[in-house]
Parts: structure tokens; C-alpha cells; sequence
């Protein structure tokens, strides 16, 4: 791991979201190794198990490329001046709510009353439209005791290991799982919003070479050495972000982590539920002016 | 005949077909907030608005100057597209076509329900030429 900020030397650092620390991080080692060439620098790669350290290495300026989950890259464009610059193609951060197959929960319905929830960490992506899942299902929040394991390899674990009755999912997680996990998993619901993504996002450092590498990323699918590191990885190919996905998503994330609610009925809507607060009632086509 | 876009006997049919669609008022039996619509490009049309209380639409009609939860507005010609099924509602939120003010979490989590609300803007018979 770099140990102090690398921009006086001439070597580059890359990490990726900690969880791709476990079945393709092969894959991703050759990723560091392709860029290299590309660029025609050296560069370094190191990956993280669990998201905090992941996350507070980069916040120390130690990297200068991170693919990074969506709400760790609205935090390093914001505090650390980073570019998002590609994104998976026709790709997005979907959730799967999981449980153990061993066990009779076919769905939601069938969760017990104090509902152990096993989510890699609280500040995610996957944590925050997990609960929406739950929500949507009408589970009261009371009844959630979460287990935050650090990575999805221990969301797994804990289902498997019953420490859990149900698990937030990352989908590629699940994709990405041997055979023989998957069959001992269960989905019980999964969310399909296509909204969010994890991009590859590059430091003042990489700045000068930004059209280099993104071109780089984006045409990989085009000759054979990226198609096949492409599925090594698990992606078709990348797409670059544009800035108003960026704002769009920045926007999502301030308010996820500053605390904020979603209008809800039950949660905090803005608005009194009390019918005697709205002055004027329905109209109808027929009986008003136009 | 159709109703000119945006204007109060639009804004009222769409809340009468909102009633058709069983499906966004169950999705949204927990949602309550009002929202605002109005075209970039002509300030001169007033704006409209709707108030869903869990998931049934109470007032449709002209803003009113109650507090708005959300406010979408676009040009005419993103607005044309949008009502024609040509932007989905989730492409029209990300890429800005459709500008949004509120809360973007509550957006992603109703994203479903507001793709049919798009939807149901779009079944209205509608005149442009305004």
C-alpha cells in the first residue's frame, strides 16, 4: 500500500472497490498491467478488502485511478478534485435482498419479526436501495438489526453462515459467486432501477492523460486483449460519463449522506397528512374553470 | 378535442387518468408531496400542479402557491418528447432533459411510479401549439 501521497513520484497507484477483492481480482491485476502499456506509465495496484480502508486511502490522496462505487466517487470528486471518466456499458448497480437457501423465507413476507440484515456498509449505494427494497415490502425499519460486514464476500458469509436472515446483494457479487454459492443463495427481491453505477475516476495527476485513458477504457471492447479482460473483469465494455450524470447522481448521494429521507408517509414527508391542511380539494375537469 | 399542453384542463385530465392506473396509486399508497410542471421556453404559460396523498392525486390544477415537494420543467421540445415515450422518464432525470428540484433519493426510490406518472402526462390528447 502507497504510504504517503505518490504525486512526487513517477509511479501511478489504482485501486478498485473492495468488492472486487475477491473472484476477479486476477482479472484486475491484468487491468493495471494493460493501462500501464496504454499509458505508457508505470502504475500500481492495490486492492482493499474492506470499504472504510479503501475509501481512507484514497481520501489521503494515495491513488491516482480508483474504480470506485457511486457513492465513494461523488466523495473523491468532491473532496479530491477526481474525474469520472467511464463507467460499465449498459451496466448498473442493481441490489439483490438474499437469504440462505437452508432456510423456509421464500419472501419477504416470510421474514420474522426482528429481521437480521446483513449490508457490507452503511455509506453504499447498495445499502441505501436495499432499504428501499424492504420499504416497498412495507418493513417497518424497527424491525431491521443490521450486521455490517465491510465487503460483500462478508455479506455471503453471513447469510451462509446464518449469522443473517436476509443480505443487501450487489448484484455483480452475486453474478460473480460460484455455482455452488449461488445454489446455496436465494433472492427473494432485487431492484431494477438502472440509475446507478461504479466508474472508473482518475486524479489531478492522470488529468493530462484524461482523453488517453478514457478512449483507452472505452474502446477495449474493440481489440482482442481488452475483449478478453473485458470478461475477466465481468464487463461488455466501458462508456464514458457525462457531466450530467454526474451532477444527477452528486445529487443523490449529498443527500443519502447528510441524512436525508425519502418522502414517505411513515418517514418524514414534508407535508401534514391531516386532510384539514389542504385547502382546496380535488378538481375535477367537469366541474371547474378552465 | 385535445387540451393545450399545461394548461388547467390538461393538468386535470391528467389527474382523472391518474385514477386508472391502479398500479402507480399502490406503489405510491405511501407517498405524499406535491409537484409542480411547467416549459422553460414559455414563461408566459402559468405552471400546473398535482397533489398526491398515498398515492391518489387530490388536487390538480393551477399552482397555487403551496409548498412544492418537486418542481420538473424543460423546454417544449424536450417536453414533446418526453410525452411521446421518445425520453423514458429515467433517461430524461439523468442525462437533465427533464430538470427536476427535490429530493433525488425520493425519485430513485419511486422510480418505477415515476416512469408510469411520465406515462400517464403522455395518454392525455395534447396541443402543442400554445
Amino acid at each position: 500500500m502507497p504510504t504517503s501521497n505518490p504525486a512526487g513520484g513517477s509511479t501511478l497507484h489504482f485501486t478498485v472497490d473492495p468488492n472486487y477483492s475477491g473472484k476477479n481480482l486476477p482479472g484486475w491485476f491484468l487491468m493495471n498491467t494493460y493501462l500501464q502499456r496504454h499509458l505508457g506509465r508505470v502504475m500500481h495496484f492495490q486492492p482493499y478488502d474492506g470499504f472504510d480502508a479503501c475509501r481512507a486511502a484514497v481520501l489521503a490522496n494515495q491513488y491516482d485511478l480508483v474504480y470506485a462505487n457511486p457513492f465513494d466517487w461523488v466523495q473523491y470528486v468532491q473532496k479530491l478534485d477526481f474525474v469520472p471518466i467511464a463507467k460499465p456499458r449498459n451496466h448498473f448497480d442493481e441490489v439483490y435482498l438474499c437469504t440462505s437457501a437452508a432456510v423456509p423465507i421464500q419472501n419477504v413476507a416470510d421474514l420474522p419479526t426482528r429481521i437480521r440484515v446483513a449490508s457490507a456498509h452503511p455509506a453504499t449505494l447498495i445499502h441505501m436501495v436495499g432499504l428501499f427494497l424492504l420499504d416497498k415490502a412495507d418493513i417497518d425499519r424497527a424491525r431491521l438489526e443490521f450486521v455490517f460486514t465491510g465487503s460483500y464476500q462478508g455479506v455471503l458469509k453471513a447469510i451462509l453462515q446464518g449469522q443473517a436472515d436476509v443480505g443487501f446483494l450487489f448484484d455483480e457479487v452475486y453474478a460473480g459467486a460460484s455455482g455452488l454459492i449461488r445454489d446455496r443463495l436465494h433472492i427473494i427481491d432485487r431492484s431494477d432501477d438502472a440509475f446507478a453505477f461504479h466508474a472508473f475516476c482518475i486524479g489531478p495527476r492522470l488529468l493530462p492523460q484524461q482523453a488517453l485513458l478514457t478512449q483507452v477504457l472505452c474502446q477495449m471492447d474493440q481489440e482482442a486483449r481488452g475483449q478478453v479482460l473485458l470478461q475477466d473483469i465481468g464487463f461488455s465494455g466501458f462508456a464514458p460519463v457525462t457531466d450530467d450524470e454526474v451532477a444527477c447522481l452528486t445529487m443523490l448521494a449529498d443527500e443519502y449522506i447528510s441524512g436525508h429521507e425519502a418522502i414517505d408517509l411513515r418517514a418524514t414527508s414534508s407535508l401534514a397528512i391531516d386532510d384539514s391542511a389542504f385547502v382546496v380539494a380535488r378538481e375535477d375537469p367537469d366541474s371547474g374553470t378552465k | 378535442m385535445a387540451a393545450k399542453f399545461m394548461s388547467t384542463e390538461w393538468i386535470r385530465l391528467v389527474g382523472k387518468q391518474w385514477d386508472t392506473h391502479p398500479e402507480i396509486q399502490k406503489d405510491l399508497k405511501n407517498f405524499n408531496a406535491t409537484w409542480e410542471y411547467y416549459i422553460e421556453d414559455r414563461p408566459d404559460i402559468p405552471h400546473v400542479m398535482l397533489f398526491c396523498k398515498a398515492g391518489k392525486v387530490i388536487y390538480a390544477g393551477p399552482s397555487d402557491g403551496r409548498r412544492r415537494d418537486f418542481i420538473m420543467w424543460t423546454n417544449m421540445d424536450h417536453w414533446k418528447k418526453i410525452l411521446s415515450g421518445e425520453i423514458s422518464g429515467k433517461s430524461a432525470l439523468m442525462t437533465r432533459r427533464l430538470k427536476f428540484k427535490g429530493s433525488m433519493m425520493t425519485a430513485m426510490k419511486y422510480m418505477t411510479p415515476f416512469n408510469i406518472h411520465l406515462n400517464i402526462l403522455g395518454e392525455i390528447p395534447v396541443d402543442f401549439d400554445i
